[in-house]
């Protein structure tokens, strides 16, 4: 009786063995989980907006951002550069050709290789939204266009002084939040990104990207709404203020990433403190499909490339430039001809293969068999 | 009759004269003339100034064309069969046999796209169109059954009596055509057709454009001259590029770059006596900012970079770890080969890359551009490659070229404040009158190369109705601005007449209270 009982309860759990689904994961996959973006090309819009000479820091935050992108790889065919004024020129700078953002002034961002693409005038908010759908005349020069395709991600990057649901362009006009939206649209609908990233750096920034609706854009303003972002310190030899809270640190803490750093953007996102910014961030992610810890940084501020190893196929060349004749005639014996055998199976009916059945079903019947020898075994059990 | 006080405290009364009636009526004509005018001229004229002009779009015409490109086109391959005469009996059964077998397996080619089995006549060239030889197999078993032409279209199939005897012929050659010369081309329009979406190891395609630079760059380390005879190692790869004159246009710069070095040092390692190159370190290894790559040309590019490394004067190679050749790809850019000298170099003398050195390097480097421009990867003969991408593009094409026009119709609905210009329309009749040539330059005439031609303009210029500079939402401000914009001028004419209304009104229910009053 004890023996059946055991025998009983060994195959009811043989049965149950059957119909489970073992699950395993390895070290590998649990440590860092990087979701593959699918770009394969990098672009980088650098707008400043503002004129005259205390706004110094706003073309000083722009050139440091164009510096470091650069660095990362992206290439200055890929970066429109816009810059509404001339600081580096100003009859004010005591350091004429030069701008720098820091006051130890240890790096000078004017430099000598820099290429701006859009200059003084030339920044209008006409100009920024022809840039981001297209659409110009024929004999607009291509460094001053956006020729991005549906495998582009795109780094937007703007400063200046704006307030709530609008950017001051050039002191004279402005431009809105939908206006920003309706752009983006237009480039969703003719596939001209992958994904956008777009960083803006005012007063009541965050008001700026609220307006967006299409997929795949993630945003990031330096400020509430009615709250002003600051700037971080003057340079009392230049006399004005030479670089902005927010900006000062994302760009302290991409000093730190090279061309082929593995650090995710919420790294990023973690140095915008109120104690840092002195402002409230804001992080928009609900159009944007990867989760923000997944994110490369320099899927957007770099241009890694992807590579495909070993895909060479042979006498590709020779075979395009001989025919069959001449290949016979002079001997050649490169080419391979592709034989084949042909498996002709007439009846498919039957055939010795073994059976495949689905999970589900395997799982059904596991519980199907446990349950009817547990039945058995009440029964037994009564019958004894 | 009212009592004021005059300047001399003396108290005058003043005879309120009632207004004749004349003049009563003379004014309430004017204020109703004046609204009248307000109302039925000025308003229209405001309305039809500040409009914006948005030219109609055949938007009917478009969707019924988006939705039903897939059953107006119809491929009819032509197939050319080599049988002796007295079978000719075979070919009709074999075509019913073959239909059959394409419908059952894949049905969503049903009327799209079929082969066309004909009897070979003596103008037809293999180079041109596909033949299917078939000749008596001396043995009996199935091995080498199937030989497909690595140069042209031709496949020869050897039948084995076996075969003739179990009358399963058409079987067979059923199944060669759809499994294997044509396996490619089916599975790929399969996948279009069912707007599979592109898995992330496919986006290695540049994406088609009726131009392309191809670029071939020799970037040296150091200064030391290099030669290398690459212009006359290019006349080896005209063929290829001259059977794609229908698909597109390459224009070919060559260039050569010193003191090209790049960002991150390589590793020596002295157990193997080579410079090694980790894999991951190949998708930072072209210096886009220090090597001058760019084009500065509308067309898109595809790069090949031969690099020269300074230590081919020491004897020692750079090897990328795990591979055999130093080849890699560059998504959706082109391709890089790194080149290490054989022999070693002379003291004194100049490095130069002689014409047969520079062959594998072609081989490679065409191998790379088949990836890069699409071409199947089975068959392979490169014409029956270049059939099928031609037939690939020209179906993707039009298909894109409805999509953008679609996208068009959509954003005009979506954004009711953009103009649009007569020149668009004038693109997008333009447009779908070429995809309708397409169409049946495919069906009446089963020509390709023009039809690929012409679907390429279409894109085109579905791109330009697209793009037309004049649609710009911006106005001088934007549309919530408008009422605020115009207010100076409609604040003051509303609101005198409003008041003019007013007091006519008032005027009117006094009188008629009076007139209660009596």
């Amino acid at each position: 009786m004890l023996l059946a009982r055991c025998l009983v309860w060994a195959i009811a759990l043989l049965a149950s063995f059957a119909a489970a689904d073992p699950q395993v994961i390895t070290t590998d996959e649990a440590e860092s989980v990087i979701s593959k973006s699918s770009h394969t090309n990098n672009w980088a819009v650098l707008v400043s907006t503002s004129r005259f000479w205390f706004n110094y820091r706003h073309m000083a935050n722009v050139l440091s951002l164009y510096r470091t992108v650069k660095r990362l790889g992206i290439p200055d065919s890929q970066i429109i550069l816009m810059l509404s004024d001339d600081i580096a020129c100003n009859p004010r700078n005591a350091f004429p050709g030069t701008v720098f953002n820091n006051k130890d002034q240890a790096i000078d961002l004017y430099g000598d290789a820099i290429e701006v693409d859009y200059r003084g005038y030339e920044v209008t908010v006409e100009n920024f939204v022809r840039l981001l759908t297209d659409r110009w005349d024929e004999d607009q020069p291509r460094s001053k266009r956006l020729l991005t395709d549906e495998n582009s991600n795109i780094f937007i990057y703007m400063t200046g002084h704006g307030g709530e649901e609008f950017l001051k362009f050039q002191d004279a006009e402005e431009i809105g939040s939908y206006d920003i939206a309706d752009a983006f649209a237009q480039m969703h609908e003719k596939k001209r990104y992958n994904e956008i990233f777009f960083m803006i750096d005012t007063c009541q920034a965050n008001t700026m990207y609220e307006r967006f609706y299409s997929p795949n854009i993630l945003a990031v303003g330096s400020s509430r709404i009615e709250e002003s972002s600051y700037s971080h310190h003057s340079d009392m030899e230049i006399g004005v203020a030479v670089i902005d809270r927010f900006t000062y640190y994302t760009l302290a803490f991409l000093e730190n990433i090279n061309r082929d750093s593995r650090v995710t953007m919420n790294k990023l996102f973690d140095e915008f403190t109120y104690d840092n910014v002195h402002s409230n961030p804001g992080i928009r992610t609900d159009l944007f499909k990867r989760n923000v810890s997944e994110v490369l940084i320099t899927d957007f501020l770099g241009n890694v490339q992807n590579i495909v190893l070993d895909n060479v196929e042979k006498d590709i060349l020779f075979n395009s430039n001989h025919n069959k004749q001449e290949a016979t005639d002079n001997n050649e014996t490169r080419p391979v001809h592709s034989y084949s055998k042909i498996d002709i199976s007439i009846d498919t009916e039957d055939s010795n293969e073994l059976t495949k059945i689905a999970p589900e079903v395997q799982r059904a019947m596991g519980v199907g068999i446990a349950g009817l020898v547990i039945a058995l075994w009440v029964i037994a059990k009564d019958l004894a | 009759m009212t009592e004021t006080e005059s300047e001399n405290g003396l108290k005058v009364q003043n005879q309120e004269v009632p207004e004749s009636d004349t003049i009563a009526y003379i004014r309430r004509l004017i204020v109703f003339i004046v609204a009248l005018t307000v109302l039925g001229l000025g308003y229209p004229v405001l309305q039809f100034t500040t409009a914006i002009y948005r030219a109609d779009l055949p938007v009917d015409e478009i969707t019924s064309l988006a939705s039903t490109l897939h059953n107006d086109i119809s491929f009819k391959i032509p197939v050319y069969l080599d049988i002796p005469t007295t079978l000719d009996v075979f070919i009709p059964d074999s075509q019913e046999k073959l239909n059959q077998f394409v419908n059952s397996k894949y049905p969503e080619l049903a009327n799209f796209w079929s082969l066309d089995l004909k009897k070979i006549t003596p103008g037809i060239d293999p180079e041109i169109d596909y033949v299917v030889k078939l000749v008596q197999d001396e043995n009996e078993n199935g091995d080498d059954a199937v030989d497909m032409s690595p140069f042209s279209k031709e496949t020869t199939l050897k039948v084995s009596q076996n075969w003739i005897d179990s009358k399963l012929v058409d079987q067979v050659l059923s199944s060669v055509l759809v499994d294997m010369v044509f396996k490619e081309e089916i599975s790929e329009l399969v996948s279009i057709i069912n707007n599979r979406a592109k898995e992330l190891d496919k986006n290695i395609v540049v994406p088609y454009s009726p131009n392309y630079n191809l670029v071939f760059s020799l970037l040296v380390e150091n200064g030391r001259t290099v030669k290398w005879d690459i212009e006359t190692a290019l006349k080896q790869m005209k063929p290829f590029l001259n059977k794609l004159t229908h698909y597109t246009n390459f224009s070919i710069s060559t260039q050569v770059q010193y003191y090209s070095k790049t960002e991150k040092p390589v590793v020596f390692d002295e157990k193997k006596n080579a410079y090694i190159l980790k894999e991951s370190d190949l998708s930072t290894f072209i210096n886009f900012g220090d090597w001058n790559l760019n084009t500065h040309d509308m067309d898109p590019s595809i790069n090949f970079l031969v690099y020269f490394p300074e230590s081919n004067y020491e004897n020692k190679p750079w090897v990328i770890d795990h591979l055999d050749n130093g080849a890699f790809l560059v998504k959706q850019w082109g391709g890089v080969y790194i080149f290490n000298k054989e022999k070693p170099i002379l003291e004194g003398y100049d490095v130069n890359i002689t014409e047969l050195e520079l062959i594998p390097i072609l081989e490679i480097f065409t191998s790379q551009l088949f990836q890069l421009l699409g071409l199947a990867t089975f068959p392979k003969s490169p014409s029956m490659r270049v059939d099928t991408l031609t037939r690939l593009t020209l179906f993707k094409n039009l298909k894109k070229t409805l999509e953008n026009l679609h996208s068009l119709v959509k954003l005009t609905v979506s954004l009711n404040e953009i103009s649009i210009p007569d020149e668009t329309k004038e693109h997008v009749l333009k447009s779908i009158e070429l995809v309708k040539l397409a169409i049946s330059e495919i069906n009446q005439k089963q020509n390709y190369h023009n039809s690929m031609t012409i679907s390429s303009k279409a894109l085109t210029i579905s791109d330009r109705a697209f793009f037309d500079k004049e649609m710009v939402q911006q106005a001088y401000f934007p549309n919530e601005h408008k009422m605020a914009v115009f207010l100076p001028l409609l604040g003051p004419v509303t609101s005198i007449l409003a008041i003019a209304l007013i007091k006519i009104l008032v005027s009117f229910k006094t009188g008629l209270k009076k007139k209660k009053a009596d």
